[in-house]
């Protein structure tokens, strides 16, 4: 157990390291999260989404977007020096069997992955939380934590482009795209929502379950793609750009689970309050298998009219992926006698095997608007990769050499978040400061992250 | 799934919930005897003897791992019914983890004087319950198998036997909980 809980969370930290900026929860760019996540000029989520933008010539001078932004992770000597890595597999926070084990904190270490430095915590909900036991009688009531018991579905996914090794001719670009999608799922359903969420009581002969599901699927996609300005000049102009993805799957797994418990006649008359039982279907395509294939596209435009621009893009349209060689296995489980005191039941038996079964990559897209007057630029976006839609609002005012940027958005449990932040440039180098509150926490309230990030121009 | 297993995954579910919050169990007692006859202790005591008459009763609890007990706290009321006699009674609560073990004087979690018995009025009046337990039976809480035995501690005067009856009214108790669940 406690390896899989270290294991979790260096897992969070290298896959949210890693995750794209285009993701609400985790940038990796100081400027940006000052400006509370919105994209300006011509990178970030309009260059990743928005295929146009290809084409789109970079802003110049103090505009202009860095060639590289290094983030400086304070969060992660924050953490490692709390957290010792060589004494990691024994860490108090991670170690079950110590007293010291924070269940909620290694989860919110999941959730936020600590790359930047948290200035606020979180406040981790610590009311009391009741229990009513009688013989046909239990009750549950989670105080103010019932409120983070989550309604929705719950989950963390992304999809990303991790490479777009390629060449540019006149604007068509041939290339070979590596993408990855990612998704974990939960809901509570509805008998075990209201028992947990609205303290209702327990009935008896009742099933109380989750509803699990998650997939994993990545490959190649050679593709064929151009942006060009189709109207206009350099000043105003219209760019069109789009992109056609031969998606390669090299493997894929996915699982759908219902877990959970049924209640006894009585809840408390024998020794079995409740009986567990679950099943589940996973399929999975390893790698070697024949590959998945697929065909998809990207589409995107974008104006552009002196300090005024607007675009947006469409990623992975009608990106159906169709594996030839899946295997299919059920899984069960259950007390094999009525009265749940027997030997369990539970088994994993192959459903089909080399049967044909399809996935598909959810659309993303951005829309984008900036307007730039003298030394101040403003600018919005609409994100959607898949899990919800984010907006970002933000500005930046520079002054000589520094910048002061704000900014807003709404995230995507509707939740407004603030960014503000500032930076100073000196020559090709700038040092940038970003301050962003955010509610990913096991919490209601929000957090305080400050981020700080070096950019080479 | 055991009452044990049961009442981690409800504590996993409390860590989960409120971090470093209590958990605080309210059992009804009562529900678990009422029905099954052992709410009712029938009582007969020689002159000039005292006595322990008793009903020992198993309860189901969710167990709750290798937590930490602060306090147990009982409300509750009996009644004694007593037809003949004259004396003074206690009313008495052990617990333990197995039905043998009730008959220990170290499983004794309360003890209450009920007012001096006679043969009239019947029913006496009531006897109240609200007191902490002994913190020497806290542990035993944190298991998901309970005994109980509700003992009527008889000691009858001179005279004529004591005979009667006492029977729990209600009986609630409040178990607060640190969660240490591994």
């Amino acid at each position: 157990m406690r390896t899989s809980v270290v294991g979790l969370g260096l897992v969070a930290l290298a896959v949210g390291c890693a995750a794209p900026a285009a993701a609400q929860g985790l940038f990796t760019d100081a400027r940006r999260i000052g400006m509370g996540g919105v994209s300006i000029g011509r990178s970030g989520s309009v260059r990743r989404f928005n295929p146009a933008y290809r084409a789109v010539p970079a802003r110049t001078g103090l505009e202009a977007q860095p060639k590289l932004t290094i983030p400086l992770p304070l969060g992660l000597i924050q953490f490692f020096s709390d957290h010792p890595i060589s004494q990691l597999g024994h860490d108090p926070t991670f170690s079950p069997d110590s007293a010291g084990f924070n269940p909620v904190q290694a989860l919110d270490y999941v959730l936020n992955p600590p790359l930047f430095y948290e200035v606020k915590q979180a406040p981790t909900p610590t009311n009391d939380v009741t229990f009513g036991i009688g013989k046909n009688f239990l009750q549950v009531n989670l105080g103010q934590a019932s409120e983070l018991v989550p309604e929705d579905e719950f989950g963390l996914g992304s999809s990303t482009r991790l490479l777009d090794p390629g060449f540019d001719v006149k604007g068509v670009r041939v290339s070979v795209m590596t993408w990855l999608h990612t998704e974990a799922g939960f809901q509570l359903g509805n008998t075990l929502l209201a028992f947990l969420h609205d303290s209702v009581p327990a009935q008896d002969n009742t099933r109380y379950n989750v509803l699990t599901d998650g997939i994993v699927e990545a490959g190649f996609a050679p593709t064929l793609g151009y942006a060009g300005r189709v109207w206009g000049d350099t000043a105003t102009g219209i760019y069109l750009g789009g992109a056609l993805h031969y998606y390669l799957g090299v493997g894929y797994a996915k699982f759908t689970g219902d877990g959970g418990f049924i209640t006894g006649p009585i809840i408390f008359g024998g020794t079995n309050p409740v009986t567990p039982d679950g099943s589940g279907l996973t399929q999975y395509s390893k790698p070697g298998h024949k590959l998945g294939h697929g065909v998809g596209g990207d589409i995107g435009i974008a104006w552009i009219s002196g300090p005024l621009e607007l675009g947006f893009g469409v990623n992975d349209i009608g990106a159906t992926i169709t594996w030839p060689d899946t295997r299919q296995d059920s899984a069960y489980y259950r007390d094999s006698t009525v009265a749940g005191t027997g030997s369990p039941l539970g088994y994993s038996k192959p459903f089909a095997n080399h049967v044909e079964t399809k996935t598909k990559l959810p659309v993303s897209y951005v829309a984008n608007l900036a307007y730039t007057i003298g030394t101040t630029t403003l600018a919005a976006d609409l994100v959607n990769n898949g899990r919800g839609t984010t907006l970002h609002l933000g500005g930046e005012k520079r002054l000589g050499l520094v910048a002061l940027r704000g900014g807003v958005s709404r995230d995507q449990r509707k939740r407004l978040e603030f960014g503000w932040g500032g930076g100073v440039r000196l020559g090709g180098v700038s040092l940038d400061l970003g301050f962003w509150t955010h509610s990913n926490s096991l919490s209601n309230e929000r957090a305080i992250t400050m981020a700080t990030s070096l950019s080479i121009y | 799934m055991n009452a044990k297993c049961f009442g981690v995954a409800l504590l996993v579910a409390l860590a989960v919930g409120c971090g470093e919050g209590r958990a605080i169990f309210n059992v009804d007692v009562h529900s678990f005897l009422f029905g099954t006859g052992r709410d009712t202790v029938p009582y007969l005591v020689p002159a000039s003897t005292t006595l322990d008459t008793s009903s020992v009763q198993h309860i189901n609890l969710p167990g709750a791992g290798s937590s930490i007990v602060d306090t147990v706290h009982a409300i509750g009321g009996v009644t004694f019914l007593n037809a003949s006699g004259l004396g003074t009674i206690r009313f008495q609560i052990y617990v333990a983890a197995d039905s043998l073990g009730t008959y220990n004087a170290s499983a004794l979690a309360v003890s209450v004087p009920a007012p001096p018995a006679g043969p009239a009025p019947v029913p006496g009046p009531p006897v109240g319950l609200d007191a902490d337990f002994s913190n020497a039976v806290n542990s035993v809480f944190t298991q998901s198998d309970l005994w109980v035995r509700l003992v009527a501690q008889v000691s009858a005067a001179a005279g004529l036997p004591m005979q009667g009856k006492m029977v729990l009214d209600s009986l609630r108790l409040r178990i607060v909980i640190r969660d240490k669940i591994f």
